[in-house]
């Protein structure tokens, strides 16, 4: 079986190391791509340097863009799952292994990794938890399911949601509205309980002032995802 | 409205309508994007020719002051306009991503056939 590690980044050159050695370490059967979204810092000589796989982006696309690029990687090379591990080293590449052998027990389609189903690790600052949990009871007035971690962003899928994620998929905060639109095309979403650590450098991509709007956004993203 | 205003009026529609086929003959404007401009000039023509189409238009919209009747289409008239870009823009970003991305991936194939061919060269 045939899978692709997809590897966001944009100014991660404070962390890629240590994402991509994790990687090395705990999932060297897998494959890894790093895309570089037009980063204006060194991330670019820091994968060029190590001769890391790298995909690097001509324009910044925005996280959902990037993230997209990977998926149409991962179809165009036949790969049969996928799986995003963010770049700023919050996922732990060691769960990755255990989360394909959920899928497979579960028969799953999707398998996103949650922060919140045994509540160890980094678990987000409080503000956060109540957006997220707002999500969650949108997700589930919209489709009836519960997912504890809308918004995580390590999340295993298979060649058909891959299929779907390269035709479509949201440029900015795409996690929640695709989980949405996921569900209402019949695929099975299950969740894998994991631990995530604190970004140790960088900066996050939601800042305060983004919040409001990210609120807004994704809340109508994902009723319109459900009326389509 | 006078004749003066009338004739002033018919004058600058006509040099813009002049200017926009001028652009659309060097392919500065596509014919797509320059028709609603000339279907305005056209209107503007119309009823600076025949302002008694205003009042009537004013008397039968119930509008009543002329004048307003002309605010009132100019304004529903930029609003399609507006509406119409941003139709526009959202396709046009959708393209350069697919665009953009396609391009990331044709490079990422294209370092990894040259890598293969420079190992080949070494054996």
């Amino acid at each position: 079986m045939k899978i692709l590690i997809i590897v966001p980044a944009y100014n991660e050159g404070a962390n890629i190391e240590k994402t991509i050695e994790n990687i090395q370490a705990s999932a060297p059967e897998y494959d890894y791509i790093i895309i570089n979204d037009c980063s204006t810092d060194d991330t670019r000589a820091i994968c060029e340097k190590h001769g890391w796989h790298a995909l690097h982006l001509p324009v910044n696309l925005g996280i959902g863009g990037a993230v997209q690029t990977g998926y149409l990687y991962a179809w165009e090379q036949g790969y049969d799952l996928a799986v995003q591990v963010d770049g700023d080293g919050q996922h732990d590449p060691a769960y990755l292994k255990e989360m394909v052998d959920y899928m497979q027990v579960q028969q799953a389609d999707m398998v996103i990794g949650s922060r919140f189903l045994e509540k160890q690790g980094f678990q987000s600052s409080e503000l956060r938890r109540v957006g997220i949990r707002f999500f969650s009871g949108l997700i589930w007035l919209l489709t009836g399911r519960r997912i504890t971690d809308p918004t995580s962003g390590l999340r295993l899928v298979n060649r058909k949601i891959i299929c779907r994620f390269a035709l479509d998929y949201p440029k900015d905060y795409p996690e929640p509205e695709t989980v949405v639109g996921v569900i209402r095309q019949g695929c099975k979403v299950v969740e894998y309980p994991v631990r995530m650590r604190k970004r140790e450098g960088g900066v996050s991509s939601i800042s305060p002032a983004k919040a409001v709007y990210y609120m807004i956004k994704v809340s109508l993203a994902m009723l319109i995802e459900r009326l389509r | 409205m006078n004749v003066r205003t009338q004739i002033l009026i018919a004058i600058l529609v006509l040099l813009g309508l002049a200017g926009i086929v001028r652009l659309v003959k060097k392919n500065k404007i596509q014919l797509k994007y320059a028709l609603p401009w000339c279907f305005l000039a056209a209107a503007i023509l119309l009823l600076a020719l025949f302002p008694q189409g205003t009042v009537w238009l004013a008397k039968v919209s119930g509008v009543g002051q002329h004048i307003n009747i002309i605010f009132f289409l100019g304004f529903c008239f930029l609003l399609v306009l507006i509406f119409a870009l941003t139709m526009v823009v959202s396709g046009l970003s959708q393209k350069a991503k697919r665009a953009i991305q396609e391009l990331g991936i044709l490079r990422e194939r294209l370092d990894a056939l040259e890598k293969l061919l420079e190992n080949e060269e070494k054996r």
